[in-house]
């Protein structure tokens, strides 16, 4: 597998959106045409005022949706559906199975042997650290860790592709900053693309590589900012002037377009 | 706690047995005939004289209640069921099954019994009637009101239309179609004894209902309240039967199970 995925590096980039466009059944354009290219392994977050279309295109590049107009290509490794990962907003467990067994879901949606999938339904739950709870129901589990189970979820299938749609925003700010840094520990790890969807330009100048501005409906991508900083990054990079500088720069950028952060 | 407990279970038995005494003293005092209200004593007495009769009777209503019940459970479940698959065959079938449900039971009855040559299967077929609706209109509404979220995540890893019935609507269902349970185990005994009542003396004859026609014509007055409380008592039964099995199916992950923590 990694060296179709060097293969792949080679030629073009992860994912690859030309003139993209949506418009709803109730005829809203909800993206006006949207161009992006997400390299290999990058970390890209997609900032704008709420109702833009972030979420929606999103859930093109997922398969959830199909543009009305434009060409999309995925150039990631094994071509199959378990090549992509969404978190959604919500943990969106199911409340009857225990934590386990939510994470396991994907395999056992395709079929993968009993003990195989056991094997790494326990190794996802170990990279975000929940294995004692691998018993517990969701209920159970605080906001947070309801949300590692759905990390965990996502990663079972060692995704080379991952889409969060502000999968930290209803959390509390504590527990939103170390699950910041928990994914870029995950990412240094495992090497994933990352498109990221969230309203925190603070949370979107921690993780990326690039963070994309969109426009008020019908979205379109206005500005970027690339965000120099060197990963492995920490608390101390949230503390820095850069940082400061850099919120201040992409906070400008959300103005311009008529969102007031 | 345990205080709150006691007063919860003491607190129905008080206002019984306070009835009861009221009653008694003032049957006695106002010299009230036994055919018209019989004391409570005297309703006991019966009760313990019959008993033979009465349960054998009890025993009848009940086989068809819970006969009925049974089949309104697979038949709804069924029901439901193809009714989510085929948005169709919903169209199509439910006006049908909402004129079931709004054409009285004693109206119907009388063409049941003199169509079905067995009047015990008579008597159930009424039953189940009425139990009926309650179990497909819950049912379907369950099977229908799945999270969108997890809707998506099963397309997204390429759920069958197999595995997002079985996995994901039927236990999304589940407090759905116990809360119908709960209706029709009621509805069932109710279309048990009406349906009885219709057929009198061209039914099984034997029945509860039966018991307290003959008793009627008599001007037993007692037997006819012996006869009464049992089937009070029956409904009860039933339904907490209903009760008892959602809370087994539910209290581990549904909110519905857990208030009594």
């Amino acid at each position: 597998m990694p060296s179709s995925d060097a293969n792949l590096q080679n030629l073009a980039p992860a994912v690859v959106l030309r003139r993209i466009e949506h418009t709803y059944r109730s005829g809203t354009r909800a993206l006006a045409p949207v161009d992006l290219d997400l390299e290999h392994g990058e970390l890209v977050s997609i900032i704008g005022p709420s109702g833009c279309g972030k979420s929606t295109l999103l859930r093109i590049v997922a398969g959830l949706e199909q543009a009305s107009g434009g060409r999309i290509e995925r150039h990631i490794a094994s071509g199959g559906r378990e090549a992509t990962a969404f978190v959604f907003q919500q943990p969106t467990l199911l409340p009857w199975c225990t934590v386990e067994a939510n994470v396991r879901l994907p395999l056992d949606l395709s079929e993968v042997l009993r003990a195989d999938a056991d094997r790494r339904a326990s190794d996802a739950l170990g990279l975000v650290g929940l294995q004692e709870f691998a018993g517990a129901l969701p209920h159970e589990l605080s906001g947070g860790m309801q949300m590692r189970t759905s990390i965990a979820r996502a990663l079972v299938t060692t995704p080379s592709l991952l889409l969060m749609d502000e999968p930290f925003g209803a959390l509390d700010e504590l527990t939103r900053s170390r699950l910041d840094r928990e994914l870029l520990a995950l990412r240094a790890a495992r090497g994933f693309t990352v498109l990221f969807v969230t309203h925190s330009l603070q949370e979107a100048v921690f993780l990326s590589d690039r963070v994309l501005v969109m426009t008020p409906r019908p979205g379109h991508i206005s500005a970027e900012l690339r965000v120099d900083e060197q990963y492995p990054r920490d608390d101390a990079f949230r503390l820095s002037p850069r940082f400061a500088e850099l919120c201040m720069q992409l906070s400008g950028m959300l103005i311009a377009v008529g969102a007031t952060p | 706690m345990t205080t709150r407990n006691a007063i919860r279970w003491m607190a129905p038995v008080v206002v019984f047995a306070t009835a009861l005494v009221l009653w008694e003293v003032l049957v006695s005092s106002l010299d009230v005939p036994v055919y018209i209200v019989p004391p409570p004593s005297r309703i006991g007495a019966t009760l313990v004289k019959d008993w033979s009769l009465l349960v054998a009777a009890l025993g009848v209503t009940l086989r068809i209640a819970f006969t009925a019940l049974a089949v309104a459970v697979v038949l709804g479940t069924v029901i439901s069921f193809l009714f989510v698959q085929s948005r169709t065959l919903e169209a199509s079938l439910l006006p049908y099954v909402i004129l079931l449900q709004v054409t009285p039971v004693v109206a119907i009855a009388p063409l049941v019994i003199i169509w079905v040559d067995d009047p015990g299967t008579a008597l159930v077929i009424c039953a189940t009637i009425v139990a009926l609706f309650p179990m497909i209109s819950n049912t379907t509404i369950g099977l229908k009101s799945v999270d969108p979220g997890l809707v998506d995540l099963f397309r997204l890893y390429g759920a069958s239309r197999w595995q997002m019935l079985w996995r994901l609507r039927a236990p999304s269902a589940l407090p759905y179609f116990f809360a119908g349970l709960k209706v029709a185990a009621g509805l069932a005994l109710i279309g048990a004894v009406v349906a009885e009542f219709v057929a009198g003396t061209g039914g099984t004859a034997s029945g509860l209902a039966y018991q307290i026609l003959q008793a009627g014509l008599q001007l037993n007055i007692p037997r006819m309240f012996a006869a009464l409380l049992l089937i009070a008592l029956a409904g009860v039964a039933m339904f907490g039967l209903a009760s008892g099995l959602s809370w087994i199916a539910l209290r581990r992950w549904h909110s519905s199970g857990s208030e009594r923590r």
